[in-house]
């Protein structure tokens, strides 16, 4: 909402007030003013200059060459057409380079031989007026130098205000003014705020003339309609100072009678239609709900269908306007218009914006409406309307030139036309309770309960502590004893209530279960985060939002992505269920800049379209019960080639699957999380895989002894990183895991790392070391030998093996490989003797080669 | 023959000795153990031969087992004198080694990690929270109207509904439509129905509006926060909220409160900060007004606390929401928003991991 200082300062006293400290007190009322921006409708270098010669042109009858005399002393040569121009005068004068508000630039000229280093302006090219007879004469007292828009009084200051939607009657300067005086106990200007008795005597029974207009309401969703009848109203534009503060507010003027309309809405929020009375048809106005199938052709142009329920003002000749939302171009104000029907009402709300959001028309009207109007003041804003059209009627230089004209006037009111009938809400309010509340002392708030009379709220009632208050009708925000309290609070100002710690009576943090878990599940995220970071990886952050494109690329497919249905770029409608394109694309925008080597990961929710009870631990108790998508918090990470570029200490390191698995083993002893086990595709086409990767370098990761499926980590397939502009040679490497199921894995999983040994005792005798190399099918996997080496059976002294070499060469057949393990043997009680070592050594073996089918290396 | 063995054997091993101490280079700790381990190991070549005197008449063994004890002690002994010279040479030789360039650059494993700033100032927050005592909550980013607006005493067909524009999620086919949460305010909803009173819980997450400038991006992070007790008051709103501030900004830090509205808070607010740019004389950050907005806040709606079936006369909270972008920006001087979410390697590496 954009506001005029000067407009303002019509409504309210704001004697001794800058816009600035007007600023001030509204944003600590709650109504935050955004900008401030100063206007100045005359370019501020078209100085107040004294004329001190003017005699007749050598060369032309009608001009005289001036002599004016600027502020700094320099007196320059101007030739200047208007008869009263004369030495002495203090004028209003245009320099070369100034621009007049028709966008004329002054330049120097020669006119007939003379100089002319200048322009001498009158109202009109100062667009002030139309008067062009002469040019301006500024009081003898104006000082030189001066900006003639200072002289003139035409600076202005519009506030630009983000009124909440609860704030329907900040929506009109009045809402404005009413909030300000109220704070600063300043006095509204009576005339305005009188309602009726608006200075023009046009309710003069001598002006009503003998129209009958009728008005008639048929529908609950208009609360009350008003309708004033005029006749012999102005034609064509309105007055240049009505204009410029409706373009301050940010409106086009269009003709008299709209622009007074607009006029008034923007003076009192309230929306005004004017109807042509005889594109009307009949004196007939009717707020009914629509019929489905119902056409009209709005102001706009655009001719519309209409659905049951929507409120339209119709008469006997057919819908004649979208109630609330626009007028219908029928009965639209021409320039032969000379009767007019004025028409306030107060619409639902809901219903206009049901109505406003299908059309997609959000007007000035809708906005109102929707916010809610005052019913009380409907009478108020047409007659304001009417006087407005009375000739001459209105502030600022300029006004008076308009020749008058006589408006009679005719009220219809569906409320009798005094708005009696309408019923104030009652609301019953605990100053006590107020006080606790906010924290203020009693006192305080007692205070304020009387001052809420200046904001409109009537006092009918009090017994102690408890009052009664009748609620204004423009405050439609206003309906319980809490929204009292915030008027108290915002009358006092929140400046006021002291800083306080509340008193902490809960039984500590993590008291409930939810909250324990979600604890534990946060810390720990956070921890993991710190980890990965610690392994070299950049957090990043990306947008969930995927396209068909972008996942085709990856040899993905959308279906069964949960979908947006109003997304913000048309070609991502998606929500992702990996987190990895969005990594793999922020990779690729790296490598672009010439960035090699970059390793990203990001702990985010991912989705899809599998909808059942849901077991993130994300949840509540109750939330697990409800049938929702899928939603998890998953961890990726990319690591780009090389994993170590070259240094002076040595060559490039190649990225690869080790590397991250190395990173996942590192997030698993750093968390005491359950183990990761890490599968590979059964099936030749790694149909378990995403198909970015490729099957032969990838794994499947599983946790815990129950082998929860957690994702995968692997190298990608080289043609997908070649078409995502990555290196086919060394691609990247990736991995994604659900975190949640590992949480949950790692919680509950009996034979996982993540149950903290019960005692640990640190063994002081001598461990013996012993390394066996077994030769196998280069099929076998270690996996093989380490489930052996675990099943082992008379296990006494063994505390634990390693591998530490893998050899395939000449030294063994084409299809075997040579596997080394350090077996480190230990007692908890003794030094134990070489022959108990080679004992279970020898017998470890052959249980190793008969389970493995290896035989020992010689 | 066993006399001429160990006669060999001597030889052989004066003649190693004799190397190792003719080269410097050669002789290091290291070359000494493999000696005496070929020589006297556990299967070294003296055991052998100590092994082979079963093979001998019974009456020779002591002779020649005396001579391989005594063979034994001479070279325990020149081995230990070898060791010695060794350690000797090796620290010499270390102690003597050139200066090294402690200029050279080098790369500790991992380098290169980091926080996101989010993540940074997200973590500043909770372990504020965490020593006022709150828990953290969590809770979906798809959720059904009610627990992100209906709960929240936003009316439908209510302009309230567009201060957040949302983004809408195909429903099951059949069943209600769901949203992108918009604000972190449905795990209120989502805590409040099942946790048992008081509450004192936050909530960080990812929120989603149908926006984009540069200013604003489709998904930003926000911390919910949720108070409900009884006598909770709007002083003890500005009290925690102040020591918030003053904990991610600094002691001098400045809060200001004015009136908002929220739907679900009533009075409602918003938090400004003295511009930490410019202590308040007013800049660019700040568009001159020396304040920042930081948060909405207020006390909980009574229609909130009837929506989630707490006596609202009993019990009364506060509720507040914060921008994490937006404060991990101004506490880091991030410029611009959308390059917290671009990946850009420079700019996330800019950043710790630990503040």
């Amino acid at each position: 909402m954009r506001i005029s200082y000067q407009w303002l300062s019509d409504l309210v006293d704001l004697s001794g007030l800058g816009p600035d400290d007007v600023a001030r007190t509204l944003t600590q009322l709650g109504l935050e003013v955004e900008t401030t921006e100063s206007v100045a409708p005359i370019d501020r270098r078209i100085v107040v200059a004294e004329v001190v010669q003017a005699v007749q042109h050598p060369n032309a009858d009608t001009l005289r060459a001036c002599q004016v005399r600027l502020q700094s002393g320099e007196v320059l040569p101007v030739v200047c057409g208007a008869p009263n121009v004369r030495a002495g005068l203090r004028i209003a004068f245009s320099p070369v380079g100034s621009v007049l508000p028709d966008g004329t630039v002054i330049k120097a000229s020669k006119i007939r031989g003379e100089v002319s280093q200048g322009m001498i302006c009158s109202e009109r090219e100062l667009g002030l007026s139309d008067e062009h007879q002469g040019i301006l004469e500024l009081p003898a007292a104006t000082s030189v130098g001066q900006a003639v828009v200072d002289a003139l009084g035409l600076s202005d200051t519009v506030l630009t205000l983000n009124v909440t939607p609860n704030r329907g009657d900040c929506l009109g300067i009045l809402g404005v003014a009413r909030e300000l005086g109220a704070k600063l106990q300043r006095k509204l200007t009576p005339d305005v705020v009188g309602g009726r008795s608006l200075g023009l005597p046009i309710r003069d029974t001598s002006l009503v003339t003998g129209q009958k207009i009728s008005v008639r309401v048929t529908t609950s969703l208009c609360s009350r309609f008003v309708a004033l009848y005029c006749r012999g109203v102005p034609k064509g534009p309105s007055p240049l100072w009505m204009q410029r503060r409706l373009v301050a507010a940010g409106l086009r003027p269009i003709n008299w009678v709209v622009d007074a309309t607009n006029y008034v809405c923007i003076e009192r929020g309230q929306p005004i239609h004017a109807y042509d009375l005889r594109r009307l048809g009949e004196p007939v106005l009717e707020a009914r709900e629509a019929r489905a199938g119902e056409r009209l052709t709005t102001l706009d142009g655009v001719e519309r269908e209409l659905i049951a329920g929507e409120i339209v003002i119709a008469n006997g000749r057919g819908v004649l306007g979208l109630a609330g939302v626009m007028g219908g171009q029928s009965s639209e104000i021409r320039e032969d218009t000379d009767e007019i029907v004025i028409e306030a009402a107060a619409f639902d709300g809901g219903q206009v914006h049901r109505t406003a959001r299908r059309l997609g028309l959000h007007t000035e009207a809708s906005h109102r409406f929707e916010r809610g109007v005052d019913p009380g003041a409907l009478e108020g804003a047409v007659w304001r309307v009417g006087s407005l059209l009375q000739a001459g009627e209105g502030p600022g230089p300029g006004g008076g030139a308009l020749a008058t004209v006589q408006v009679a006037a005719t009220l219809a009111d569906t409320c009798g036309g005094d708005g009696k009938s309408l019923q104030p809400r009652r609301i019953a309010v605990r100053g006590d309770r107020a006080a606790e509340v906010l924290g203020l002392p009693a006192r305080t708030v007692q205070d304020a309960l009387v001052r809420l009379g200046d904001l409109g709220f009537g006092k009918v009632d009090q017994n102690g502590e408890r009052w009664l208050l009748e609620v204004p009708t423009w405050r439609h925000d206003i309906v319980r004893e809490i929204d009292v309290i915030e008027e108290i609070g915002r009358f006092v100002g929140y400046d006021k209530i002291p800083y306080q710690l509340p008193p902490w009576t809960g039984r500590g943090a993590g008291a409930g279960e939810q909250g324990a878990a979600a604890d534990r599940v946060e810390l720990r995220i956070e921890s993991l985060k710190i980890t990965m970071a610690h392994s070299g990886f950049a957090e990043t952050v990306s947008f969930p939002f995927v396209g068909r494109e972008q996942l085709e690329g990856l040899g993905l497919r959308p279906e069964g992505l949960l979908e947006v249905l109003n997304p913000l770029a048309a070609t991502e409608p998606f929500l992702r269920a990996s987190l990895v394109p969005s990594l793999l694309q922020q990779v690729a925008a790296n490598r672009r800049r010439g960035s090699l080597g970059t390793r990203l990961f990001e702990c985010g929710r991912v989705f899809s379209g599998v909808w059942g009870n849901q077991s993130g631990l994300h949840l509540t108790a109750r939330a697990r019960g409800e049938r929702r998508p899928h939603e998890r918090l998953h961890l990726g990470a990319v690591a780009d080639a090389p994993w170590r570029a070259a240094l002076w200490q040595g060559a490039e390191v190649a990225a690869d699957f080790y590397q991250m698995k190395a990173v996942l083993g590192g997030l698993e002893r750093a968390h005491a999380m359950a183990a990761l086990s890490f599968v590979p595709p059964t099936q030749e086409s790694g149909a378990e895989l995403p198909p970015y990767l490729n099957p032969r370098r990838s794994a499947v990761i599983h946790a815990g002894s129950q082998g929860v499926p957690l994702g995968w980590v692997g190298e990608l397939d080289p043609g997908v990183a070649d078409r995502l502009d990555l290196d086919c040679e060394a691609v990247p490497v990736v991995f994604e895991i659900d975190i949640e199921a590992w949480t949950l894995a790692s919680r509950s999983g009996s034979a996982s790392r993540g149950e903290m040994s019960s005692h640990r005792v640190v063994c002081r005798f001598p461990t013996s070391t012993r390394d066996l190399a077994f030769v196998v099918a280069r099929s076998t996997p270690h996996a093989t030998f380490e489930a052996a080496i675990a099943r082992y059976p008379k296990r006494k002294h063994l505390r634990h093996a390693q591998l530490f070499d893998v050899y395939q060469g000449p030294h063994v057949g084409p299809a075997e490989k040579s596997l080394g393990y350090r077996f480190v043997f230990q007692s908890a009680d003794r030094t134990l003797q070489e022959a108990e070592v080679e004992a279970e050594l020898g017998d470890l073996r052959g249980w190793i080669e008969g389970q493995t089918g290896a035989r020992l290396r010689s | 023959m066993t006399g001429s063995l160990t006669e060999t054997l001597e030889r052989e091993f004066d003649k190693e000795r004799a190397a190792l101490l003719a080269d410097a280079e050669a002789l290091t700790v290291r070359a000494v153990q493999g000696l005496r381990q070929r020589y006297l190991g556990r299967k070294g070549r003296l055991q052998a031969m100590l092994e082979s005197l079963r093979d001998l008449p019974k009456e020779a063994r002591p002779a020649v087992g005396k001579a391989l004890n005594q063979l034994r002690d001479r070279l325990e002994s020149e081995t230990a004198t070898l060791a010695a010279a060794a350690k000797e040479a090796a620290i010499q030789r270390l102690r003597e080694t050139a200066p090294l360039d402690v200029s050279l650059p080098v790369q500790a494993e991992g380098q290169g990690g980091s926080l996101h700033p989010v993540t940074l100032i997200r973590s500043e927050l909770l372990r504020i929270f965490e020593r006022l005592g709150f828990e953290v909550w969590d809770g979906p980013e798809v959720d059904f109207d009610f627990y992100n607006f209906g709960a929240l005493n936003f009316p439908d067909n209510h302009p309230a509904r567009e201060m957040q524009d949302t983004f809408f999620v195909a429903p099951e086919a059949g069943q209600e439509r769901m949203l992108l949460r918009t604000h972190t305010s449905n795990v209120q909803v989502h805590g409040m129905l099942t946790h048992p009173l008081p509450i004192r819980a936050v909530a960080p997450g990812r929120v989603y509006r149908c926006d984009s400038d540069p200013t604003h991006t489709p998904m930003f992070h926000q911390i919910e926060g949720l108070v409900v007790d009884r006598g909770i008051s709007f002083s003890h709103l500005k009290g925690v909220l102040d020591v918030l501030v003053k904990g991610i900004f600094g002691v001098e830090a400045k809060t200001r409160f004015r009136p908002s509205f929220f739907p679900f808070v009533e009075p409602g607010g918003e938090v400004d900060m003295a511009c930490s740019m410019c202590r308040g004389q007013g800049c660019a950050t700040c568009k001159g007004t020396g304040w920042l907005e930081i948060g909405g806040c207020g006390m909980v709606h009574p229609n909130v606390f009837e929506a989630v079936g707490i006596d609202s006369e009993i019990y009364t909270g506060f509720a507040f929401g914060f921008g994490l972008d937006r404060m991990a920006m101004l506490k880091y001087h991030v410029q611009d928003l959308r390059q917290m979410f671009e990946g850009h390697r420079e700019f996330l590496a800019s950043f710790p991991i630990w503040t």
